[in-house]
């Protein structure tokens, strides 16, 4: 956590950092690091470099600031999803047209109101949502959470995400067996446990947040330059 | 009262202090506990409008004095805050 800090001190000014750098290290490794130290010293080096310093260190500053907020939204407020995927077989078709028509008439009878609130409710899934939203808004989530993919002419793919990988892979399961009571269906692959969250994908986040910042930064370079007439 | 300019005026106008202790005295007074770059944001705009100074030290821990004009621009402030607290209970009192 020090070491974070005293990198975040890194986006002072030069100009300050001569003036103030010694006293403020010095002040760094006496007090007891918290998480909100981080961005109150980002938050100071950025207030710095508005009134003294050069634009550069002003969007990487920003940029790095965008990169950690939204890596720590991604740690405290998404939690881990986990994918379940089986594999069905089913006799081949005439063409791909066909294939795709059966899928869909499949998903159709799967996909139902009747069909999803029979599953939410053998597999106790998402009883928070169902204390404070009704229950269509439950199936229109697990609709969204749901997917049928056509692999081949002869065969497709159910997938859920959800997370709890454990009532995943049961609720994948639940459902390939509904399915296969409705038609001339066979299992190729069984839903595995899921070892490993499929989501949320926090690299992409932290990289979003980093553009994010690096624009903000760039308008506020700009925002800055125009006030000091050096634009 | 979480006003960074005033509390690091407060607390230095018993003594000089660095920032580490000034740090600490504000969360013992004001149970406010300043970040690093909040009180050097404070110290730096103090410091520029000639209301601390700097006092000389071999430590590398910078001790701070408030200036005459610190002083005099504190007093006008806590009068100010003081009128604004006696009307407030006062109307409290009486409503």
């Amino acid at each position: 956590m020090k070491r974070l800090i005293r990198f975040a001190a890194f986006f002072y000014p030069v100009r300050w950092r001569k003036r103030y750098g010694v006293e403020f290290d010095a002040l760094l490794e006496e007090v007891s690091p918290r998480w909100r130290d981080v961005f109150d010293v980002l938050g100071g080096a950025m207030k710095m470099q508005l009134t003294h310093g050069n634009s550069l260190k002003l969007v990487i500053g920003l940029a790095i600031a965008g990169a950690l907020i939204a890596s720590a939204f991604c740690v405290f407020a998404l939690p881990d999803r986990y994918l379940a995927t089986g594999v069905f077989g089913m006799p081949e078709a005439a063409d791909r047209a066909e294939s795709v028509r059966r899928v869909a008439g499949i998903q159709q009878k799967v996909l139902s109101r009747r069909s999803l609130a029979e599953v939410i409710q053998k597999q106790d899934l998402y009883s928070k949502e169902r204390n404070t939203t009704p229950l269509e808004d439950v199936i229109e989530q697990m609709r969204r959470d749901l997917h049928m993919n056509l692999l081949r002419s002869n065969s497709f793919n159910v997938s859920f995400i959800y997370p709890d990988r454990f009532k995943a892979e049961n609720t994948v399961n639940d459902l390939m067996a509904r399915m296969k009571s409705e038609g001339a269906l066979n299992i190729l692959t069984p839903p595995a446990l899921p070892q490993k969250p499929a989501a949320p994908n926090r690299l992409r986040i932290a990289c979003f947040g980093l553009g994010l910042g690096f624009l903000t930064g760039v308008a506020v370079a700009i925002v800055m330059r125009m006030r000091t007439g050096r634009i | 009262m979480s006003d960074p300019t005033l509390l690091v005026l407060s607390s230095l106008a018993d003594g000089d202090k660095h920032g580490y202790a000034m740090m600490e005295d504000i969360q013992s007074f004001a149970s406010t506990r300043l970040g690093p770059g909040t009180l050097y944001g404070a110290i730096t705009r103090l410091e520029k409008q000639g209301w601390i100074r700097p006092v000389e030290s071999d430590d590398r821990r910078q001790p701070y004095r408030l200036t005459a004009a610190g002083r005099r621009y504190l007093e006008e402030e806590l009068a100010s805050l003081n009128r604004i607290v006696k009307t407030g209970l006062g109307r409290l009192k009486h409503a």
